[in-house]
């Protein structure tokens, strides 16, 4: 049994970390708790580097080659995810973990050759459409609707917390299609233009000093041909949709990156005369998170190792989720709290610590213990699922 | 990457699993406890004729020739089961450093014997300090003529009282690591052993050393320099408790399932409740965190890198671990398995008792930190 990468898979991080040395200045990096707020060049700077990326290969990178992927094998995708991560570069895997896999597997050929040589080449991205004011954890409830008209669908309806509405060209977009059968049943999947007539986003500012944004679709004309594959299938497409990326739902590069940062400093730092390193409760917390972190890293490994064997990781997956995320917010509050009154200066004034990144941090790592599938969802999924334990 | 098991290891664990649960049921476990010596002796025959206590001997002294690595995946079954045998003691803790840093005598002398099972051995270091580290030893060997005269008190010696062999860890000058060890014969004249009762009902002894006289060739490799042996002996011991206590806490978990599946209240399974539900999904986490936490560990220090942080890691989180896992399993239960007829709180006390054995998971931090920081 080895736990470890290949030379070639630790030469090819080398590389991601090298390229991100360069790419992403320290500014924009979020490996001391937090990225830096919300500010309009970001959708900008993202595209930069993601058009570098695409370059590159590393866009699609589970994409097999003829569609213009990567072509790389599990164990580089989830490397090339913890460098992102530890970097705090935008890796969003709508368009290459939900969308392209899905038009492979269930979209015309017409479809595939619209969407994925942009996709592969950084060009083009795709914001989820997914959740709803009333459709969160219970995403079937969602009340979006696609009425066909013609040769198109007119959709309308309201996504919320679609939070790559503002940087990305389209929508992968959730609608009821039948409203007279169980709930389940008659939900699509399109792929809707935002500059279409009849969106409009909205910003929604976030806690964490971030941006997500609400979308209104009003009257919207999509042609079917952006339908993706059968009508009413769409739930089970977005199932199959998550199996896609189950082993990579949490990297854990900055979740590493800041608990390293945070010892880092607790080894040097000296504070009203005292070494911080001396104190008992940070000896105590910082080796419970690295004792953490290892077990994390383990399931991760395990998770996609049964990838790598065409398994999928289904409430191993979800233990990943469930454990990544609370343990980020752990190492957020004993950084916090490490920092004693320090922890709380925002990053504008001389004072702040860490670039004053761990203030922003903590307000921001309420996120994800809800988001991507809230924790109390993951375990009914690993009680469900993972032991069989009957449904409520 | 590669987490899956070789074929041998696969053949071995599966014809493990199918063994014990034939050969160790709850029955045999509990027999054990309250018969003399504490562990069951045809088992312990079973298991000699399956070669287990020769696992990680070679071949050329009646062993399988397998390694470490795949003793603690037994462990894990080990674990399963309670298995109150001393297998851990013999085969792990003992018999490898006998191969690796005995003399051709010692070699030929124990380790036969040892592979089939016809003696066992036993590691004592600890004594009523309760130390894992040298400043903790204290019980000594001097020179005397051509031998040695050995003094001393050595505590909590898992199957001390049953082991025809002591692999004895004593201080043999004044600098805090001039220790070596010594191959006893537990039979010689001075050697009184009396079983220490523990919640983890795993045969502990205190060993009393009084004008024990051994010849010079007792002395187990290098003299003054037996510390790297116990360091070695100490990362092996830690990985086996944690894999036992991942079987522990997965059959924990199991009979936990398999009851909230079972018991009805307010007219439905009460694993129907979301209560129930996320109680048992953490308890799945932890289960499997340990396994792969230890797994992650033992695949490091087998394959000969650096680990002592990593074993530290493993046993801070599987300490913790398993005690929240069959704490919650006892939740679950409530009445029904605080009655001692009730199999699970054999599991908890095992669990317990692995909280306690190699340190504490706050004396791991302790260690975790001090790398991490000084």
């Amino acid at each position: 049994m080895d736990f470890t990468f290949s030379e070639a898979e630790e030469t090819f991080r080398h590389e991601v970390h090298a390229f991100l040395e360069q790419e992403w200045p320290l500014e924009w990096r979020g490996g001391h708790g937090a990225g830096p707020a919300y500010t309009d060049d970001v959708p900008a700077r993202e595209l930069v580097l993601r058009r570098k990326m695409g370059e590159r290969g590393w866009v699609a990178l589970n994409l097999p080659i003829e569609y213009g992927g990567g072509g790389r094998t599990i164990m580089e995708r989830l490397i090339f995810a913890d460098e992102m991560s530890a970097f705090g570069a935008p890796y969003s895997n709508t368009a290459t973990g939900y969308v392209a896999p899905s038009l492979i597997r269930f979209g015309t050929e017409d479809q595939k050759r619209r969407f994925l040589p942009g996709i592969a080449s950084g060009e083009i991205d795709f914001a989820l459409g997914y959740t709803e004011p009333n459709a969160g954890s219970d995403l079937a409830s969602i009340q979006t609707r696609a009425v066909r008209d013609g040769d198109d669908f007119v959709i309308s309806g309201q996504k919320v917390y679609t939070t790559m509405a503002h940087k990305a060209r389209y929508c992968w977009l959730l609608a009821r299609t039948d409203p007279e059968v169980p709930k389940h049943r008659g939900i699509s999947l399109f792929i809707v233009d935002f500059q279409s007539p009849g969106v409009t986003v909205r910003p929604l500012w976030t806690i964490d000093d971030g941006r997500t944004n609400e979308v209104f679709f009003d009257s919207v004309r999509v042609p079917r041909t952006n339908l993706l594959g059968e009508l009413n299938r769409g739930w089970y497409y977005v199932s199959t949709a998550l199996d896609f990326e189950r082993f990579n739902g949490f990297p854990l590069g900055g979740t590493r990156h800041l608990f390293e940062t945070l010892v880092a400093f607790a080894r040097d730092a000296v504070i009203g005369g005292r070494r911080l390193k001396d104190e008992p409760w940070l000896r105590s917390g910082l080796a419970d998170i690295a004792a953490r972190l290892q077990a994390v890293t383990a399931l991760q490994y395990r998770a996609a190792w049964m990838a790598e064997k065409g398994e999928v990781p289904n409430a191993e997956a979800s233990m990943l989720k469930l454990f990544a995320s609370e343990l980020l917010q752990s190492i957020a509050n004993l950084g916090f709290r490490m920092l004693g009154l320090y922890g709380g200066v925002q990053e504008d004034s001389p004072w702040a610590q860490l670039m004053g990144r761990l203030e922003r941090g903590v307000r921001g790592s309420l996120l994800g213990t809800f988001a991507g599938g809230s924790n109390e969802i993951q375990r009914n999924i690993i009680a469900g699922r993972g032991l069989g334990l009957p449904r409520d | 990457m590669n987490l899956d098991l070789t074929e041998i290891q696969s053949m071995l664990l599966h014809s493990a699993r199918d063994f014990l649960a034939r050969e160790c049921p709850p029955r045999v476990v509990r027999e054990a406890r309250a018969s003399v010596n504490g562990y069951a002796e045809e088992l312990w025959r079973s298991l000699a004729g399956l070669g287990w206590p020769g696992l990680a001997i070679e071949e050329r002294y009646g062993g399988s020739g397998l390694g470490i690595f795949d003793l603690l995946l037994l462990a894990e079954e080990c674990g399963r089961v309670l298995l109150p045998a001393p297998l851990i003691s013999s085969a792990l803790l003992c018999a490898p450093a006998i191969q690796a840093a005995g003399t051709e005598t010692q070699r030929e002398r124990w380790l036969p014997a040892l592979a089939a099972g016809r003696a066992v051995a036993a590691f004592a270091l600890t004594e009523p300090s309760a130390r894992f580290d040298s400043a903790g030893v204290q019980a000594r060997a001097v020179r005397e003529g051509d031998g040695y005269v050995l003094e001393g008190v050595k505590l909590f010696v898992r199957d001390g009282t049953i082991a025809d062999l002591l692999v004895v860890v004593l201080r043999t000058g004044l600098a805090e690591n001039a220790i070596t060890l010594f191959l006893i014969d537990a039979t010689l004249p001075g050697v009184t052993r009396l079983p220490l009762p523990t919640i983890g009902a795993d045969r502990q002894a205190e060993v009393r050393l009084e004008g024990v006289r051994v010849p010079a060739d007792a002395v187990l490799g290098p003299l003054h320099g037996g510390w790297p042996i116990v360091e070695d002996v100490l990362a092996c011991g830690t990985l086996a408790e944690c894999m036992e206590l991942a079987g522990v806490a997965r059959v924990a978990l199991e009979r936990t399932v398999d009851y909230a599946k079972e018991r009805v209240q307010f007219g439905r399974p009460i694993g129907s409740f979301q209560a129930i539900q996320h109680l048992c999904a953490d308890m799945a986490v932890a289960a499997d965190g340990i396994r792969y936490t230890t797994l992650l560990a033992a695949s490091r220090c087998c394959a000969g890198l650096p680990a002592a942080r990593e074993i530290a890691q493993a046993k801070a989180y599987a300490s913790d671990a398993a005690a929240k896992v069959v704490r919650d399993a006892h939740q679950i239960h409530a009445g029904i398995a605080f009655i001692k007829d009730h199999d699970l709180h054999l599991y908890f006390n095992r669990a317990k008792a692995g909280e306690l054995q190699y340190g504490i998971a706050e004396h791991h931090r302790e260690q975790i930190a001090a790398a991490l920081l000084d």
